[in-house]
């Protein structure tokens, strides 16, 4: 893979900076990935390399890429981290990867930290970004340079355009209130690899890391927020062991909050009204009621509704439609699996102290039945590992002809 | 545990910062601790708590104390780091005690030194591949580049005639890698002297606290990790998930090298002649002779002559006063330790130089324990999800 001609283009109001991505092992059209933002934000994008080379890391590794030559200099600690990352990855998903490699002149300087670069957080809307900036509110001092000032909405990676408008303007008030300034970015990166696994799996950290190095003229330091507690911590493509291996000298990358359960998280949102008020945890725009940024039927929906319903904050909760959290909707609306069950778990305490024995009980009907069928699922999930380890060992034998070398990596199962 | 009374005292050619940790809910003694260095590094000896907070607050929580208050302002990066090292430390050790709750002022701004990168250099294969790979990789004119090497006397080696031998051994590759050595000297583990501790939780915390003690001139210090991605589990006290989490705003604390093993972490040490002559792996201090610090009998000596024995390169160093690969005296040895992760890497090499007696060994050993470390992970599934159902079927057919 090569990554060329970065240089920034003004269109319509807009500023983006784009790098010609090509790809030398595989047959894949070169493309222009870019990131874009509005004219006020324009001056702060930056043409080095480091923002093109996190986003297209994993994707030249997943498709058996050799080498990832740059036009331009590579940061040496973001090179470090980069193989670090790839070295992780690779282990948890038994992919047998080599790291690609690194190939461009070695940057020689870095940034010395100063309180002119700001710190900057990714605004979902969502619990665990809103959490993670009302921590960052409360523990650090108004002029710190880790102090939050910029929160980035980023379209082009997770969100379907009705989405984003209405988290727009949600954010955008939120904003103000709280004196963050929002930076809308659009981008293309997933264009290197739209699978969706290949996002939720790999790509999340790298993808938001990426856009922080767009903006290293402004940005210091960026926060991913924690979606998993350190107990309930799984391999996953944002990760506290992974996250900051997308950083480099002149931007750090934090993976913030994994101390905090969802429960300890959704307080210090239900504790600011703010925040409460621009909530979005709901990823179904297309059936979000008018006025609404949340559908309130769906899985997250309803165990956040549950948690705020413990906290006694619902009905503050005025991004959601009235929903009467009864026994029948707990039972017919959870599907419990092994990344959420703890979330449940947390509730049964407090909604056994606010009176709510029903939906306690409820809850912990429904965690009762998924142990009980626990002893199927280690043999499930051994035999899924199986599989797709066969799958693999199938396609490396495939893919032999093309030689033996740090290349050949395998493309990962999507 | 209270920490207060930050000072600096100045005698014998040497300067000291000094803190005095009080314990509230445990029956310890008040410690006088401290963090020394010679005179001619003493500016860069720090004026503000952080060090001592990220040396006691692991002790204060294993001991069961309810708070750790400061008696001074903290870096809040530091205050949010720590309660997170505690979570992490309270999930692998499976601690059921609430976090203990940190009191201390946010600093308001930040009071950061000049870039300037230093690692800490304890002449064994890890610390002085970690200093090669940066010398290669980093343009010297990069803040990254390391320019200093910390040695500490007070934690491994204790003996003073031991570590003027190991300050002398390591002049020679500071010289050529063109790094200042800063010895520092404290006291830090009188808070907690058990190895066992030390190795289990504390070792991240007690670099990092020395790290910190340095802050008026260092703002990353890089600690070579001991172990790689794949060994990460079970985790130790020094680890790649805790020691990020001992940065402040004034301190990068870095732990580097996760994704290099030990066999390769030896070649880059093998292809460094001055490091290959001056390596120090071996932590008996008691056979320490001037130019030479390896007692060439323990199993780190054996590993690290198999390692260099593959590579072709253990001939041409003298670090050892004894090399005795024979296979009855490399089994006497490795089959003494519960640890597998260097053995399993070096089965192929070995074999590759025609060394099989010594291949079947490593083999031997990486089967026998990381069997058990098997057996250990099928026992966890059927207490969690059978019930301890295999448990019970293995008691009636032994029966």
């Amino acid at each position: 893979m090569q990554i060329a001609n970065i240089r920034i283009e003004s269109t319509d109001a807009r500023k983006r900076a784009v790098g010609t991505v090509t790809w030398e092992d595989c047959d894949r059209p070169s493309r222009d990935v870019y990131f874009e933002t509005t004219e006020e934000f324009g001056g702060y994008l930056s043409i080095d390399t480091d923002a093109f080379v996190t986003a297209a890391i994993l994707a030249a590794c997943a498709h058996g890429e050799r080498r990832l030559l740059v036009e331009g200099e590579i940061c040496p600690v973001l090179r470090d981290g980069l193989v670090t990352a790839m070295s992780l990855v690779s282990h948890w998903y038994h992919l047998g990867w080599e790291p690609v490699v690194l190939e461009g002149k070695t940057r020689s300087t870095g940034r010395p930290r100063s309180s002119e670069q700001r710190a900057a957080v990714f605004l979902l809307g969502d619990i665990d970004s809103l959490a993670t900036l009302r921590a960052n509110r409360l523990d650090y001092p108004p002029r710190h340079p880790a102090t939050v000032r910029d929160g980035f909405l980023v379209y082009g990676l997770e969100d379907q355009p009705p989405a984003f408008e209405h988290l727009l303007a949600s954010l955008s008030a939120f904003a103000r209130a709280t004196d963050i300034t929002l930076i809308p970015v659009h981008t293309n990166l997933r264009s290197l690899d739209d699978g969706w696994e290949f996002w939720s799996d790999l790509s999340v950290a790298p993808g938001f890391s990426s856009i922080a190095h767009a903006f290293k003229r402004r940005i210091g330091r960026a926060s991913i927020a924690a979606g998993y507690d350190i107990p309930n911590l799984y391999p996953h493509a944002s990760h506290p062991l992974l996250d900051p291996n997308y950083g480099s000298y002149d931007v750090a990358i934090r993976h913030d909050g994994v101390a905090r359960s969802r429960l300890a998280k959704t307080r210090l949102v239900a504790e600011w009204d703010v925040a409460l008020a621009a909530l979005r945890v709901c990823d179904r725009s297309e059936d979000y009621p008018p006025g609404y940024l949340n559908c309130g039927r769906c899985e997250k929906c309803l165990r956040t509704l549950l948690a705020l319903l413990a906290l006694g904050a619902l009905e503050r909760a005025i991004t959601f439609p009235g929903i009467d959290l009864s026994e029948e909707i707990v039972m017919t609306t959870i599907r419990l699996h092994r990344r959420n069950i703890h979330f449940y778990r947390e509730l049964i305490a407090p909604l056994q102290e606010i009176g709510r024995n029903d939906l306690a009980r409820c809850i912990q009907r429904k965690l009762d039945r998924y142990h009980a069928a626990g002893w199927v699922r280690p043999f499930a999930s051994f035999g899924r590992h199986g599989v797709n380890s066969s799958l693999r060992t199938i396609r490396q034998l495939l893919h032999h002809d093309r030689g033996s070398g740090p290349g050949c990596a395998p493309r990962r199962e999507t | 545990m209270k920490i207060e009374g930050l000072h600096t005292t100045e005698g014998n050619g040497r300067r000291r910062v000094v803190g005095t940790i009080i314990w509230e809910d445990s029956d310890r003694p008040a410690q006088e601790t401290y963090f020394e260095t010679p005179i001619e590094f003493g500016g860069a000896l720090t004026t503000d708590y952080d060090a001592f907070a990220v040396a006691a607050v692991v002790p204060a929580f294993w001991h069961g104390e309810r708070r750790l208050a400061v008696d001074g302002p903290l870096c809040p990066t530091l205050h949010d780091g720590l309660r997170v090292a505690m979570a992490w430390l309270r999930e692998w050790r499976g601690l059921t005690r609430p976090s203990l709750s940190l009191e201390a002022r946010p600093r308001p701004g930040t009071r950061r030194a000049p870039e300037r990168a230093g690692c800490f250099l304890s002449g064994g294969i890890d610390s002085l591949s970690m200093l090669r790979r940066n010398r290669l990789h980093y343009p010297r004119s990069h803040p990254a580049s390391i320019r200093d090497g910390i040695i500490a006397y007070g934690l491994e080696v204790e003996e003073p005639e031991a570590f003027a031998h190991v300050l002398d051994n390591l002049r020679p590759v500071a010289r050529d890698a063109d790094v200042t050595l800063i010895p520092v000297y404290t006291n830090i583990r009188v808070l907690e002297p058990s190895w066992t501790l030390w190795n289990d939780v504390l070792q991240g915390a007690i670099w990092a606290a020395i790290a910190h003690a340095l802050n008026r001139r260092l703002t990353l210090v890089y600690l070579a990790s001991s172990t790689s991605i794949p060994y990460l589990d079970p985790p130790q006290g020094t680890d790649p998930r805790l020691d990020a989490n001992y940065s402040s705003e004034e301190l990068l604390f870095r732990h580097d090298g996760i994704a290099l093993s030990r066999f390769a972490k030896t070649r880059i040490v093998a292809d460094w002649p001055v490091a290959l002559t001056h390596l120090r792996v071996c932590n008996d201090v008691s056979c320490y002779r001037a130019g030479q610090l390896n007692c060439g009998r323990c199993e780190k000596c054996i590993r690290t002559q198999l390692g260099l024995l593959s590579l072709g390169a253990l001939d041409r160093t003298q670090a050892f006063q004894t090399v005795d690969l024979s296979a009855p005296a490399v089994r006497a040895v490795i089959f003494s330790v519960p640890w597998y992760a260097s053995y399993e890497q070096l089965v192929e090499p070995l074999r590759a130089i025609g060394r099989r007696d010594l291949a079947r060994l490593a083999a031997a050993q990486v089967a026998m324990r990381k069997g058990r470390h098997w057996r250990g992970r099928l026992g966890e599934v059927d207490r969690l999800y059978l019930g301890g159902a295999l448990r019970r079927v293995k008691s009636l057919l032994s029966r």
